[in-house]
């Protein structure tokens, strides 16, 4: 009687330990999404086609748009304005504080798909400055007005801001870096896999020296790019009678995922005589974005600078939402350099804050002290920056 | 000896045969779904953190696919608006209009950071890029599909491996895409197509990224990107849609 009753009540707990593992191992185990369930009927159909200009809504507005924005920049720092590592000493302490806001008006009127008009104006205020109160805006940042439509043309007439060359930290083949500061007029030419553009423009000074204002007194830019698959090659030139003639060739491939690019500029201009080069390296795996850059330059007799910067950022490292960046400059002719750390984050909408430390170093008379942008000229600051801006 | 050439040769011709038949199989499908003229429609595409936010972004996209063309503007959020990207060939141009720069970059990228990469909106380019090692018969839902195993000819594309389900009517149903080591990277669902003229448009897609999950419960969630495709339509473009400076122009 006992074997059988010992037999049954172990086949029962064994069953129930089956049981129960089963059941455990049903709930832990994990589903994974799929997206089968999507076919379990064919849906196929055929299209109606659609009559509306799908360009209209980029290309025209009925009324112009006005938009602009705002942002307001305030915070404290504190630091050395001398610093010496070796003996670990800290003198001239200084500590700051400051603000300084912005506003800016755009006008954006596309009252044909082949004629725009853009203007924006900008006025600032910082109390801590020379005045207390706006600033009373000098004129358009820009004004300009786009034409396009005739044989794929595309011109551009007025006061504009445009940017060539590849740096992100040193970027020497920026020869329109100024434009934004006369009247230009740009014209494009697109043939296919080929880009040419032209530009006419002034400045102040431009006619200083002339009796009478011609043609010759004109700066004039011209630049064409080509592209071929994984490789882009761009040459430009620049040439004023006063400043002289500057010339640029750059190229960029795409290696392994990386963005490698190279400048160069040659100038003939008696104020920056010279060549100066350019290599680079950047990539950006969307949380995280890395810059290189080396940059070496001279002129016949001798090579008078070589320079090399790194950057690296983190988006969403911590939190979610707090970001870091670091970036490095060295100058190896003159041993000077500048080392750059912050976090930012947001508090509010609109809101952003930044926890930041910046050293320079090198001796007097350096390039990096010499262009210290620390409004203290600390050797050594850390800070703390609260930014307020909204786009409206 | 003579019957050894020629079974050798028979096995030969047979192998061409079998690798040209695959080969059409993936020619059938490029020729299905690219265009010969211009393609447009408006790209409505959500994408849902894994256990998060969602994201939703509106673009327009135009193609000419014989040039190897597309243009991607953003209608949607405003903050966007106008924003563009344009493909040539390989090569992707983005345009910054704070910085007034163009940003040269591959089109193996994500689309606005989603689950697309910027090589899904183009034309399709199955027989150019892979080949077919592997084959087989499965039924997906409703479908009695082909399965192809696909090796990439070249490094050019996003994913050296994939795998395909394609329907009998030639149509790429699911896809699931591999790293060199076999990892599953992507899974990409085309539960439905509408046809315009003569070929085939995706009408909703729906991409989970394997690289990006979390557990939720009991449940394994992946970044999803759900894209629903409307108002297609073969209108002409200028061919000064497809430049930088029509980039320039219509930013804001």
């Amino acid at each position: 009687m006992r074997k059988p009753f010992l037999l049954a009540s172990t086949l029962l707990a064994l069953g129930y330990v089956v049981a129960y593992t089963q059941e455990v191992g049903h709930g832990e185990s994990t589903i994974e999404e799929s997206l089968d369930s999507l076919f379990e009927a064919n849906q196929d159909g055929v299209a109606v086609e659609d009559e509306s200009d799908m360009r209209a809504v980029f290309e025209t507005d009925s009324r112009p748009v006005v938009s602009g924005s705002f942002k307001s920049t305030g915070g404290a720092a504190f630091g050395w304005r001398e610093v010496n590592l070796k003996a670990l000493e800290f003198t001239e302490f200084d500590g700051t504080i400051g603000v300084t806001s912005e506003a800016t008006l755009r006008l954006d009127a596309r009252p044909t798909s082949s004629f725009r008009f853009f203007a924006s104006v900008s006025t600032s205020v910082d109390p801590f400055g020379s005045s207390v109160g706006w600033s009373y805006p000098s004129g358009f940042s820009e004004a300009y007005a786009d034409y396009s439509g005739v044989a794929g043309l595309f011109a551009r007439v007025g006061k504009f801001s445009s940017s060539w060359g590849q740096g992100k930290v040193f970027n020497p083949g920026d020869l329109v870096s100024d434009l934004s500061t006369g009247f230009a007029l740009r014209l494009v030419v697109p043939l296919s896999r080929f880009s040419v553009s032209g530009i006419a423009f002034m400045k102040d000074g431009f006619f200083d020296g002339s009796p009478s204002p011609s043609w010759k007194d004109l700066g004039y830019l011209a630049r064409i790019d080509a592209s071929s698959p994984g490789l882009t090659v761009s040459a430009g030139a620049r040439y004023q009678v006063d400043e002289g003639l500057k010339a640029m060739a750059g190229a960029k491939a795409i290696v392994g995922g990386f963005d490698l690019y190279a400048d160069a500029v040659i100038s003939t201009s008696l104020a920056d005589y010279g060549w100066v080069a350019l290599f680079g390296v950047y990539k950006d795996w969307t949380d995280m974005v890395l810059a290189g850059e080396q940059i070496v330059g001279g002129d016949l007799a001798c090579l008078a600078s070589i320079r090399s910067a790194v950057a690296i950022g983190f988006n969403n490292l911590l939190f979610g939402n707090w970001d870091l960046g670091f970036r490095i400059e060295q100058d190896w002719i003159d041993s000077s350099g500048s080392i750059w750390a912050a976090f930012a984050f947001p508090m509010f909408e609109g809101l952003q804050m930044q926890v930041f430390s910046r050293a320079v170093y090198g001796l007097e008379g350096t390039y990096y002290r010499n262009r210290n942008e620390d409004p203290s000229k600390r050797m050594l600051a850390f800070g703390l920056i609260g930014t307020l801006s909204f786009d409206f | 000896m003579n019957k050894r050439l020629r079974l050798l040769f028979q096995n030969v011709i047979l192998c061409c045969a079998v690798a040209l038949a695959q080969d059409a199989v993936l020619l059938r499908t490029d020729q299905l779904l690219n265009f010969s003229g211009d393609v447009a429609a408006e790209y409505r595409i959500e994408k849902r953190d894994p256990g998060g936010s969602t994201e939703i972004t509106i673009a327009t996209i135009f193609r000419r696919d014989e040039k190897g063309l597309f243009l991607a503007l953003i209608l949607s959020p405003s903050a966007d608006k106008g924003k563009g990207y344009l493909k040539q060939g390989d090569n992707l141009w983005l345009y910054d209009p704070v910085g007034k720069t163009f940003t040269f970059t591959s089109a193996k990228e994500r689309f606005q950071n989603s689950s697309m990469r910027n090589s899904d909106l183009g034309r399709s380019t199955l027989s150019k890029d892979y080949r077919i090692i592997g084959q087989r018969n499965e039924k997906l839902g409703s479908f009695d599909c082909e399965v192809f195993d696909l090796e990439a000819l070249s490094d050019k594309v996003s994913f050296p491996r994939s795998r395909i389900w394609v329907s009998p009517e030639g149509l790429v149903r699911k896809a699931e895409d591999y790293s060199l080591s076999g990892q599953l990277m992507r899974t990409t669902a085309i539960p439905s197509y509408q046809k315009l003229g003569e070929r085939w448009l995706p009408q909703s897609m729906v991409i989970l990224d394997h690289l990006r999950s979390k557990r939720v419960g009991d449940r394994i969630e992946y970044e999803r990107t759900s894209i629903q495709i409307s108002k297609p339509t073969t209108r002409p473009q200028p061919d000064s849609l497809y430049t930088k400076e029509y980039l320039e122009k219509i930013a804001r």
